[in-house]
């Protein structure tokens, strides 16, 4: 629909993207007919009438990309319309962009409201995984902080006006431009992969010919780019293939968390890890190893083998550590261009034999291999791993390069600082920026609020009213990738279509959409909607055989690119002596500390920042939610007299910049460097973000995007209440001493040299014994989850996922410190190691067990929660009265309680009575997963694996005569595992996955011994590969802190 | 001095705690007529105007009692969110609340039906207002389960009803053991005080002076006429409620305590929770009396009749439960120690080191050390020593069930899911509410019952016992 606030509604207006028919007489009359009285309705945003003339208009036919369903479909559903079962969720396919890589989506859509995102089962990215972004993306289409409005400048700020004010406004503008070819004219854009995008550009640059175009993300793949470049003499897009690696070394690269390539990285990462093949039940022969160098104790960092395979090194030595690494090579006569030498001895806590030890095993695993270096390291890092793969033979193999779709553009940084520079030298008249923040994440030294002041005519397009629209004079309303058409590329090049689920709520427009609105209308033909742009950008034809196909797979097949095969340049040494000796390195220590720029690993660069699923989800890590932290390691605290009892205000000094934010001690963080996650901090933006986190980016300068040394850090008096999710508090020595005893018995470990010796891993099957007889599980389906630590990396997807499919609330920063969190499963995440300097981490997804001795039935006084025959431990809302006896009983905590009404009002007025507070939020209720009740204050709730994809499998399957097959339940979480740590099925069936996986003697149920509560959610060990010169001293657990 | 048969008078300061040659034992000071016990005691109801002291004290009690309401309603209308209970800390104060008040219930009801059973003369004195306590603490303790539910509108589900869902509750759940229990408990404890006052209601009403009080008392008395028939049945169906009752003392907080007991969580865990329950709560019920005897006596000038005697007693009895309390505690550390389950032992070091160390040693010391002072017979006849130790020992009780509660829950097996529980003030209002409830109810009764039951005190005075020649004549 248009917008439900849009001032100016007209039928033209409304109905503006759809069919011609819309512009008729005889449709105005049609609509004037069917609603005389309700015209004022469609602008107040109530729900159910929203809802009821979505339901009956055509809309949605003609979104759902065929034109399939001409006019007919306008009246309601007399006759129901063939392919529409109201009620019935409809899956398409679509795509959605983060930082300029397309992904393949699979998006569940009932009756016209796209209510869940997953990823496109045959999209070469995302294989059916999906990431947290790619989850919650369907949160935002319905936050009702979106913009709603096209604004303008008005005496008083910023004014609602609608696209009608806008498109006369530009008229003048625009006509102006054109006459002086576009003389003073910008545009600004983000990173995008879509085809259209970039055709559209073009376009505008041909009608505006002296136009300048900008393009700036403020989490960029530069580096790689520039490093290519040094390497090979063109930048290209690397691609590791981590499923033929054997060993893999991580230059400072999270890439199982945050990247926009981590669904693909992750599942790769995992094929070399899996013991146990599901399907056959075989068990590996091999499995990759993981050496990680980083500063920043990151997810990855967590699957690094055991204390010693990962270095904690500052940002800045990462390079002396990669020179070493490719030192050793040479010496070991492995093609090596030239290296500088760096002298001197290696950085704390970097030791010589571990650097041997990797470059011994870079050198057996020769095209097996490969070295990875994050974005935030400088392009010599990227050259060098570039470098070190080509020269090892892994080119091609462990690693491909693509071309880059914009090779020739200018890097991000120096994109922006230009851009800055022209408008404060007042060149730029008009700016336009299409679906980008600069107000708030171009780095702080340029100070591009204060140069937009010397911008005439500042036009905004975004999703939120946020920091840049503000300075704006125009503002105008983005749509959703969910309400728009579009086309994305993924990282080889393959195109997906991005088809608009539903009209865009607000009124918005896209990217092309809105550039198509700025190019002078020429030809009475002009094509101004989005749907036309793809069709004409791709050269396909709507009703096509071609175009349908694509629609329905969610990609063009054969539109990828094919992988270079670059060899190094010649100049590669020299180039990369002057730019590793050209990079200042300064001696760290408490005066003088190293701050690391990170994208954050749930609101990546702040554009997630009003997502509530995002905000409470805690992070991997750290199990922050709702905020960011100064990272800092204990060494670190302990010097500058930080409180290990207490969250303390740190004031952060760099580069003249002050920011004060609040410390979070964490184990395995460089001595002398503290880790910042970008995308907080944000202002004025919505009721979620506002107030979440610190803007690190006001210490960010154009100099130093991804890491400055030179910081100096001071303790405030200030204190602090963080959000976290785990260790609510300091913990006692006592209760560490308690943690870390037990531990071994929650998380069981093992090498991989003692799983081929003993698959077993020492676990024997003991022969419960019991008193009387128990309950045999042993007659029709009898569901059960296999949950592999050994490929978890705690990347979250399957949180995310499991809070859209089940209609799990928020419940704000507040309540997550009474602790009162609902998600339905928590990756729980353990240290242990020698020292608290360089402890290894380990994470364990925690959901319901679904015990067959289950704890919390017995209790229950009022029978609300019971046993079904298939092993299902089920919870009847409606019966609940909320005695939260079972949630007491549950040895594992996996029961939420609803203490407040988190579906109605707001989360600010949680604490005052129901009936003060408002109804849910019309647009929010939208999202909601029919299938799943929305549960009332007063109840409990939990996992019930997903028990409605069980009922919808199961209703078919019966209507079809036959039994469940394995594979046809997924519940969400699983579905959106990258790695496939959790599976799920009928342990009955001896050919399902599942029961392949029971069998393994090394399943263990977390506390069945103790408990005896037989779990159906079982345990695979955290199995490590470590070096066997690199086995880590005798490892006691640390504890949680 | 010598007095004639049946009329025993020693001064009203006397010290009756002594063994003397006197069988029975004083127990009535100053003059021992059955004149003087009604008048002492129906003076109270009977007087224009409470003690002046009375007044400050009711306006506090309902004030708090008020303000007990009035959270409910918030709670109520607004979720138990307002409460600091949280995951891993399901209960709270609700029902530390809760366990505090069913305990404080037991000692009327003992008092009343267990030293009834064992004849034990001396607790005519005291039965009727500890009854009483009985009777308002379950009251108190009665409104933290219904309300502590997150949906209070439904939680007569707990109740066996027939209803038209055909859904009965499970009655493996502790938590409908324990409704039936304090439900049963409540209406024999409200029926025995009650029965036990209709020989007394009958007495203020043939005393009454007005219209209203002829009325009101003369409903409440049920057509009492004092008939040797009335005696005879009115015996009888108190020995059967006596018999009931007592079963009841053990029960109920036997059955309180499997909450916790039949839960798997280290801490409730507990084989010996049933008798430190009900141990617990005999203590604190006693300790209430210690505590609240002073007082009563002291405002409405009943030292005659509860004598240093009754309170000595009741000293006595608290520091023999305290011994075993300490004991229990001792036992329970032990055991944690011997089971060699490391989440067994972790709970009982966080108990006492843990993050609510403070109630952990509150109970252990209020609990089982400080009553220990009562071995000295200065001790127990001194209010200023005694009262303050009742008030002690509440307060350990409070700890004992904070600690059990919220120290155990807080830390259980996956030490991802620890987490604080920090009360709001809302879980103070009530704390402190609850206690305006009880007092508001307890000052009325002051005011409005008879406190000590005449009839029963008549029964154990001398010329009661004519056959008893030696009373006659005693030298003082």
């Amino acid at each position: 629909m248009s917008s439900l606030s849009d001032q100016n509604l007209t039928g033209k207006e409304y109905w503006r993207s759809l069919e011609e028919l819309a512009d008729t007489p005889e449709f105005r009359q049609f609509v004037q007919r069917e609603f005389p009285n309700r015209a004022s309705e469609w602008l107040n945003g109530d729900r159910r009438r929203f809802l009821k003339i979505m339901g009956a208009s055509f809309a949605l036919a003609g979104l759902a990309g065929c034109r399939r369903w001409p006019a007919e479909t306008l009246a309601p559903y007399a006759h129901r319309p063939a392919n529409r079962d109201p009620g019935t969720p409809v899956y398409y396919a679509t795509g959605m962009d983060l930082g300029g890589i397309g992904q393949g989506m699979l998006v569940t859509s009932v009756d016209g409201r796209p209510i869940k995102v997953d990823g496109n089962p045959t999209h070469p990215l995302n294989g059916g995984a999906s990431d947290i972004y790619g989850q919650a993306s369907v949160l935002g289409v319905y936050d009702p902080d979106r913009s709603r409005t096209v604004m303008r400048k008005g005496k008083s700020g910023l004014e609602p006006g609608n696209w009608d004010d806008f498109s006369t406004a530009w008229r003048k503008i625009g006509g102006d431009l054109q006459k002086s070819q576009g003389q003073g004219l910008a545009f600004l854009t983000g990173a995008s992969s879509s085809p259209s995008v970039q055709d559209m550009l073009k376009r505008t640059a041909k009608a505006f010919p002296s136009a300048r175009f900008f393009e700036y993300e403020p989490i960029s793949s530069d580096n790689a780019r520039a490093g290519t470049l040094m390497a090979f003499g063109e930048p290209m897009r690397v691609v590791p293939q981590l499923a033929k690696a054997r060993v893999i070394v991580s230059l400072d690269f999270d890439f199982v968390v945050g990247d926009p390539l981590s669904v693909k990285l992750s599942r790769d990462f995992s094929a070399g890890r899996r013991l146990t093949d599901p399907a056959t039940g075989d068990a590996a022969t091999d499995m990759n190893r993981l050496y990680v160098i980083e500063s920043t104790f990151s997810a990855t960092g967590s699957l690094a083998e055991n204390a010693l395979h990962r270095i904690p090194l500052p940002a800045q030595d990462v390079v002396i550590a990669t020179v070493a690494i490719a030192a050793g090579l040479k010496k070991r006569g492995i093609n090596i261009p030239e290296l500088p030498s760096l002298g001197g001895a290696l950085p704390e806590p970097m030791r010589q034999d571990v650097i041997d030890a990797i470059v011994a095993d870079l050198l057996t695993h020769k095209g097996e291999c490969v070295v990875v270096a994050g974005s935030q390291q400088p392009a010599a890092v990227h050259a060098l791993a570039a470098a070190m793969n080509s020269a090892l033979g892994n080119t091609g193999k462990t690693v491909e390069y693509y071309k880059d779709p914009s090779a020739d553009r200018t890097a991000h940084d120096q994109s922006i600082t230009n851009l800055t520079a022209a408008m404060r030298n007042k060149e730029i008249r008009t700016l336009v920026m299409l679906d980008v923040n600069p107000a708030y994440n171009a780095p702080a030294d340029l100070d591009f609020a204060s140069a937009l002041a010397n911008v005439t005519e500042s036009i905004q397009l975004s999703n939120y009213v946020d920091e840049t629209a503000r300075l704006c004079t125009w503002h105008l309303p983005a749509a959703h990738y969910l309400e728009s058409w579009g086309d994305i590329r993924t990282f080889d090049g393959t195109i997906s279509i991005v088809q608009p689920m539903i009209e865009p709520i607000f009124g918005g427009k896209s990217v092309i959409e809105t550039l198509a609105m700025l190019l002078p209308s020429g030809s009475k033909t002009a094509v101004v909607s989005g749907y036309e742009i793809v069709q004409r950008t791709l050269g396909l034809k709507a009703g096509e055989w071609k175009w349908k196909k694509a629609l329905f797979d969610g990609y063009i097949k054969d539109t990828g690119w094919s992988a270079l095969t670059p060899t190094l340049n010649a100049s590669i040494s020299k180039d990369l002596t002057q730019a590793i000796d050209a990079r200042p390195r300064a001696a760290l220590g408490a005066g003088n500390i190293e701050i690391v720029f990170r994208p954050d690993s749930k609101i990546y660069d702040g554009r997630f920042a009003n997502n509530g699923w995002l905000q409470e989800l805690p992070d991997p890590m750290t199990r922050l939610t709702w905020d960011n932290a100064a990272v800092i390691s204990p060494k670190l605290a302990k010097t500058i007299g930080l409180s290990f009892h207490k969250t303390q205000m740190l004031a952060i000094t760099v580069g003249g910049k002050t920011l004060k934010m609040p410390a979070y001690i964490m184990p395995g963080q460089p001595e002398f460097s503290i880790s910042l996650a970008l995308g907080y901090g944000r202002e004025g933006v919505g009721s979620v973000a506002d107030g979440a986190g610190f803007n690190v980016y006001s210490l960010r300068s154009v100099a130093a995007m991804n890491f400055q040394t030179g910081a100096a850090v001071k303790v405030t008096a200030e204190s602090y209440e963080l959000a976290n999710t785990q260790d609510h508090f300091a913990i006692s020595t006592l209760s560490q001493e308690a943690v870390a005893a037990r531990i071994p018995d929650l998380i069981h470990q093992a090498t991989f040299a003692e799983f081929q010796k003993d698959p077993s891993l020492g676990h024997k099957k003991a022969k419960a014994v019991s008193l009387w007889e128990m309950h045999r599980y042993d007659t029709g389906y009898q569901w059960a989850m296999a949950v592999d630590l050994t490929t978890c990396t705690s990347c979250s997807a399957c949180v995310v996922a499991c809070q859209a499919e089940n209609n799990i609330p928020i419940v704000g920063k507040q309540q997550v410190m009474n602790g009162r969190e609902m998600q339905w499963i928590r990756i729980d995440r353990y240290f242990r190691g020698p020292n608290a300097d360089s402890p290894e981490a380990v994470h364990e997804p925690i959901l319901c067990m679904q015990c067959e001795n289950a704890p919390c039935e017995a209790v229950c006084p009022v029978g609300a929660t019971s046993h079904s025959a298939d092993g299902l431990n089920m919870m009847t809302y409606n019966r609940c009265i909320g005695t939260r006896y079972c949630a007491n009983n549950c040895p594992y905590k996996v029961r939420r309680f609803n203490f407040f009404d988190y579906n109605s009002g707001t989360l600010k007025d949680l604490y005052k009575p129901n009936i003060l507070r408002s109804n849910m939020n019309d647009l929010a209720a939208m999202q909601k997963n029919p299938q799943v009740s929305i549960r009332m204050r007063g109840v409990i709730e939990k996992c019930t694996y997903c028990v409605q994809r069980i009922d919808d499998a199961r209703v078919t399957a019966e209507r079809q005569n036959r039994r469940i097959r394995d594979g046809e339940i997924t519940p969400a979480c699983a579905q959106a595992c990258p790695t496939q740590a959790l599976i799920f099925g009928d342990m009955r069936d001896k050919a399902s996955r599942v029961a392949k996986l029971f069998k393994q003697p090394r399943m263990y149920g977390i506390l069945n011994d103790e408990l005896n509560t037989r779990p159906r959610t079982r345990f695979m060990p955290k199995i490590s590969n470590p070096n066997p010169s690199l086995v880590a001293v005798e490892t006691s657990p640390l504890g949680t802190q | 001095m010598t007095l004639a048969v049946n009329e025993v008078s020693v001064p009203v300061d006397f010290d009756n705690t002594g063994e003397t040659d006197m069988k029975p034992p004083v127990l009535m000071t100053g003059e021992a007529s059955y004149k003087r016990v009604t008048s002492l005691v129906s003076r109270i109801i009977e007087a224009p105007r409470a003690p002046a002291i009375w007044y400050p004290c009711f306006f506090l009690s309902a004030s708090l009692a008020g303000l007990l309401f009035a959270l409910i309603g918030y709670e109520v209308f607004t979720g138990v969110g307002v409460w600091g209970n949280n995951s891993p800390q399901g209960w709270g104060f609700p029902i530390v609340n809760f366990v505090f008040w069913v305990g404080i219930a037991h000692a009327g009801t003992l008092i009343s039906a267990i030293l009834l059973l064992f004849r034990q003369k001396w607790r005519t004195g005291i039965n009727r207002f500890a009854e009483a306590t009985t009777v308002f603490a379950v009251i108190c303790a009665g409104v933290f389960p219904a309300i502590h539910v997150g949906r209070p509108w439904l939680a007569y589900w707990l109740a066996p009803y027939p209803n038209i869902m055909g859904d009965w509750p499970n009655f493996y759940s502790p938590l409908l053991w324990d409704a039936i229990a304090v439900g049963t408990y409540t209406t024999v404890s409200v029926l025995f005080w009650y029965l036990g006052m209709v020989p007394d209601l009958a007495t203020l009403r043939d005393r009454a002076t007005t219209r209203l009080r002829h009325t009101v008392f003369g409903i409440l008395a049920m057509g009492w006429r004092g008939s040797a028939k009335h005696w005879k049945i009115y015996d009888r169906a108190l020995l059967v409620i006596a018999g009931l009752a007592t079963c009841l003392v053990l029960g109920v907080s036997s059955t309180v305590s499997t909450d916790f007991a039949v839960s798997l969580i280290p801490g409730w865990h507990e084989t010996i929770f049933p008798p430190l329950f009900t141990v617990g709560a005999i203590f604190s019920g006693f300790a209430t009396i210690m505590f609240l005897a002073y007082p009563v006596r002291a405002i409405f000038g009943l030292k005659s009749l509860i004598t240093d005697r009754h309170l000595d007693n009741i000293a006595k009895i608290t520091l023999f439960f305290a011994s075993i309390m300490l004991y229990i505690y001792l036992i329970e550390f032990f055991i944690a120690y011997y089971s060699g389950n490391p989440y067994e032992r972790y709970v009982y070091m966080n108990w006492m080191f843990g993050p609510y160390w403070w109630a952990g040693w509150a109970m252990l010391f209020f609990n089982g050390v400080l009553p220990q002072v009562l071995w000295f017979k200065y001790a127990r006849t001194k209010w200023w020593i005694a009262a303050p130790i009742g008030l002690f020992c509440l307060t350990g009780m409070w700890c004992e069930r904070f600690t059990i509660i919220i120290g155990s829950m807080t830390h259980d097996f996956l030490p991802s899911a620890w987490h604080h529980f920090v009360p709001t003030w809302v879980d103070y209002g009530m704390l402190a509410g609850s206690f305006g409830l009880f007092f508001t109810l307890f000052l009325l009764f002051c005011r409005f019952v008879p406190v000590v039951a005449m009839y029963e005190v008549k029964s154990i005075l001398p010329q009661s016992h004519v056959h008893l020649p030696k009373m006659a004549g005693v030298k003082i």
